[in-house]
């Protein structure tokens, strides 16, 4: 009697176990994902100039032989960083120039693969197909395909040194880090408004960084 | 013979009236609806939620038992920026943020007469609660899993179906305490007020 009750007991906490509903992740948007780190340190105020590159560095695990990104793309998330840092009262100049600031941008692009192997759950289900010998039917051993499917997530990081300091520190220590994180769409065009809407999130998160 | 048969039937019926009153076993299943309160994680209702318990009266007011319920709260919470304690970091993202309670206790009931059927009771349950907590975003998942001790205090009533029928229906309503913790998502405990109703097989 025992036994039997906690078998029921068990079963119980299984079937109210499974209740638990799969989320609905229907709303969820396609934006980056944006995260700032500061070193609570630096005086952004007393940086007045930067220099930025106007190409991306570029890591990915897809064939390609690619380790920059320039063009209109790099030329549009670069110009956005340019614009943010202009309006924060920072000045660009040449690297030649000796700034406050070193500004780059790294972009990283993941291409994950994966493979649903159709389970063959048929197999033996009546009415599913046979094969008839003389000793009698036999069901079919026929599996669908696999499918492949294929989706890349990336990641854009933006990092601003504190030049300046760095003779008296004798570190090349970042100030401020920005990463943008989260599903690749298969448009260059959306990737990068994505990107550039993701460097205004950035700097709207940090009102600290104002000459 | 006529006579002899109504008063038979009388003496049945009162016989079949005074057994209801002794219920010796109940096991009850219910819906569930909750509804946080205080600083919540999720500040959505549940409406996927339940219950089943199992209730034995040691005397005709009074039944020990044990109670296996869940909730599921969900919520979506548009694009926000999130700082930590010393402001060194932030992140802004929507998200996506669920709850699953799995709340196991030991209840104690006590039951009023009202009426010649109906029984109100007051009950407390205490025991553990099971814990899942989730953020989506993007592509990724902050998610902690913990345990707590939860506290039920609950007033309800059970209501025969009929005279002769000992099953009824169960309806009560709630408060649920619990002391999950949860750092990420600065939960400290989980309360929530909760209605249910449900049917109670007697035997």
């Amino acid at each position: 009697m025992l036994k039997r009750r906690l078998i029921f007991a068990v079963l119980l906490l299984i079937t109210v176990v499974s209740c638990k509903k799969n989320p609905d992740l229907s709303r969820l948007s396609s934006a980056f994902v944006v995260q700032t780190t500061r070193d609570k340190q630096a005086d952004f105020r007393s940086f007045a100039t930067y220099y930025i590159s106007d190409t991306i560095f570029y890591v990915s695990n897809a064939a390609s032989q690619d380790t920059f990104i320039a063009g209109p793309a790099a030329n549009a998330i670069v110009g956005e960083i340019k614009r943010q840092m202009n309006n924060r009262g920072y000045t660009f100049i040449g690297r030649p120039n000796r700034p406050d600031i070193l500004l780059d941008v790294i972009a990283v692009r993941q291409v994950n693969t994966g493979v649903i192997w159709p389970p063959g759950w048929w197999w033996g289900f009546p009415g599913g197909p046979v094969i008839c010998d003389f000793w009698g039917c036999w069901p079919v051993w026929n599996p669908m395909p696999p499918t492949t499917f294929q989706y890349s997530v990336g990641d854009v990081i933006v990092e601003f040194f504190d030049v300046k300091n760095a003779p008296i520190t004798g570190k090349l220590q970042y100030a401020w880090l920005a990463q943008l994180s989260g599903v690749l769409s298969s448009t260059d065009a959306t990737n990068v408004n994505r990107t550039v809407s993701g460097i205004q999130e950035a700097f709207a998160q940090s009102p600290y960084i104002q000459k | 013979m006529k006579k002899l048969f109504i008063l038979f039937g009388i003496l049945l019926i009162s016989a079949t009236a005074t057994q209801a009153q002794l219920l010796h076993n109940m096991y009850g299943v219910s819906w569930e609806v909750s509804f946080p309160v205080g600083k919540s994680f999720v500040s959505s209702p549940s409406f996927l939620g339940g219950k089943f318990d199992y209730r034995h009266f040691i005397k005709r007011n009074i039944s020990l038992g044990v109670t296996l319920g869940w909730n599921n709260y969900e919520e979506y919470v548009s694009r926000e920026t999130y700082e930590n304690a010393d402001q060194t970091q932030a992140v802004t993202t929507d998200n996506q943020r669920f709850i699953f309670n799995l709340p196991m206790t030991v209840d104690g009931f006590y039951y009023f007469e009202y009426g010649k059927h109906i029984r109100p009771f007051i009950g407390l349950g205490l025991g553990a609660q099971y814990s899942s907590q989730a953020a989506y975003f993007n592509i990724f998942l902050i998610e902690d899993k913990n345990w707590g001790f939860v506290a039920r205090p609950q007033i309800g009533a059970y209501i025969p179906f009929s005279e002769y029928n000992h099953n009824g229906f169960l309806l009560a309503a709630g408060y649920n305490f619990a002391t999950n913790k949860n750092e990420s998502f600065r939960i400290n405990n989980m309360q929530s007020f909760w209605v249910s109703i449900g049917i109670g097989f007697t035997n």
